[in-house]
């Protein structure tokens, strides 16, 4: 049975591109080209079937989704851009699940993904936005680190934790990245390499922070009925939330809180704790613990205890691909990152980092830092179809 | 030079940076300058290539009193909730000491 809030609409076809770092000879048009054929070839669908797109990039300016559409060579009933960050693929997920669902496509490609070329991400967040542009640029403030480590020193004193807690979220990733051989990141890596690292922003260090890569994410969404030569994937519930708190909360709780509150894991007909792989969005440690916290699955103030008693003893189904942190973070791309890895899992494709029999996954997005912290957070169930 | 942010001309909510219709849903607005306020966390951005402690960049998120965060550059002797003063210096908002 499916919630009556819940699109009909699945998911049929994945694909990621190599997340490279310094590639001078990608462009964003050619990470996405790369990303939305193989998405399709996963799918089994002709090229000529996709009649929707989907699009989010911050460095596909000054190009929007109608000029990729013309560029893909698509013909379509159904296009869309998204500016919600971190969040945007699970944004374009439920939208385009919708838009198939009313009948105004029958196949949308969604795809999100960046080409960062030499001071390219540097410019990216000079201007960001209005309130960027006008008020943080000239601090200087460094990019989003700095903001986030603000928020890490607050999540801190709330919490009694110490540097070496936000290693244990870096460091059980890293283990998982070392199962992954498309993540930037595999070595393993210890408590005294991490608290040694190099200082960003205090107390983020190099490895608090994602490394910019360039590279693109997509899936595929079509009816229920439509065939598909991939393993179906069903959306179990899925929600946004924008602009939570107007940038004036402390950026210890996000949007995902009210998606919970307005009866998210009713939706799901589920519990948090039944899902058996998540992806949280991890722009940085601080985050990927605010968002558990947020989703109930790790109950309010025992934050410390989830880290010390369930992270550090490995093993933890958690940012299975190494997340973001360990596998790299491709601008936008990023937002649709958790969604594919869960989506091998659910599909069985992971090889040594599988997780047994995993059926029923859960991903967030959180991002666009509007001033201060994020103002963007998606959730999604994803459920493997028989 | 002042730190400019809007208040409601219906119900008196102040927004830093000024917004363009209230939560209340008042289009109207007044100005009205921030002041001072706590600083409420701290960061010291990497000192890659910087020898000097005036090189330091520091930042602060400052609580002001009329209920709005600002991030604001800090000079390098504030600390935790210490209140600061608020003004603009070469378009950067900062965040000084205020002599006791």
């Amino acid at each position: 049975m499916t919630h009556p809030g819940t699109p009909q609409a699945t998911i049929t076809g994945i694909a990621e591109t190599p997340y490279v770092r310094r590639a001078a000879d990608l462009t964003t048009g050619s990470v996405l080209a790369q990303a939305a054929v193989a998405a399709v070839k996963d799918s089994g669908l002709a090229w000529s079937d996709i009649d929707g797109l989907a699009v989010s990039s911050f460095s596909l300016n000054p190009d929007h989704a109608i000029d990729l559409a013309w560029r893909l060579g698509l013909k379509l009933t159904w296009v869309a851009d998204f500016f919600t960050g971190g969040a945007s693929g699970i944004d374009m997920i439920r939208t385009a699940a919708r838009a198939v669902d009313a009948g105004d496509a029958h196949a949308v490609l969604v795809l999100a993904g960046d080409h960062f070329g030499a001071n390219a991400f540097t410019a990216l967040t000079a201007g960001f936005n209005t309130a960027t542009r006008d008020l943080l640029t000239a601090l200087p403030y460094g990019g989003p680190n700095s903001l986030f480590a603000m928020v890490t020193g607050r999540h801190m004193r709330r919490h009694g934790l110490g540097r070496e807690d936000y290693g244990q979220v870096v460091m059980a990733q890293r283990a998982w990245a070392a199962k992954n051989p498309a993540a930037t990141y595999r070595t393993p890596l210890t408590a005294r390499e991490y608290l040694a690292a190099p200082m960003v922003a205090s107390p983020l260090t190099r490895f608090d922070c994602p490394p910019v890569v360039s590279g693109a994410d997509a899936v595929v969404i079509t009816g229920a009925a439509r065939k598909s030569r991939a393993p179906r994937v069903k959306i179990r519930a899925i929600a946004a939330s924008f602009n939570s708190d107007e940038q004036q909360g402390d950026g210890l709780t996000t949007g995902l809180a009210d998606i919970v509150r307005a009866g998210f894991w009713d939706q799901a007909e589920l519990d948090a704790s039944d899902c058996d792989v998540i992806s949280v969005y991890d722009d940085y440690p601080v985050m990927v613990l605010v968002q558990l916290e947020d989703l109930g699955m790790v109950p309010g103030g025992e934050v410390a205890k989830f880290i010390r008693q369930q992270l550090g003893r490995g093993g933890y189904p958690l940012n299975t691909s190494g997340g973001q942190l360990c596998a790299g973070q491709a601008g936008a791309g990023g937002g649709l990152h958790g969604v594919i890895e869960v989506i091998r899992q659910l599909r069985g494709e992971c090889g040594p980092r599988q997780i047994d029999a995993a059926r029923l996954g859960l991903v967030t997005g959180y991002g666009m830092v509007l001033y201060r912290h994020g103002a963007s957070a998606t959730a999604v169930v994803l459920e493997a179809q028989p | 030079m002042t730190v400019r942010a809007a208040s409601c001309s219906a119900c008196a909510r102040v927004t830093f940076p000024p917004g363009l219709v209230c939560r209340c849903g008042a289009l109207a607005w007044v100005d009205t300058f921030l002041s001072e306020g706590a600083v409420e966390s701290l960061t010291t951005l990497g000192q890659d290539g910087r020898r000097s402690e005036s090189a330091l960049v520091v930042l602060a998120s400052v609580q002001t009193p009329e209920g709005c965060t600002v991030i604001a550059r800090a000079d390098p002797s504030v600390v935790t909730h210490d209140t600061v003063r608020l003004e603009f210096e070469a378009d950067a908002l900062w965040a000084r000491p205020i002599p006791i």
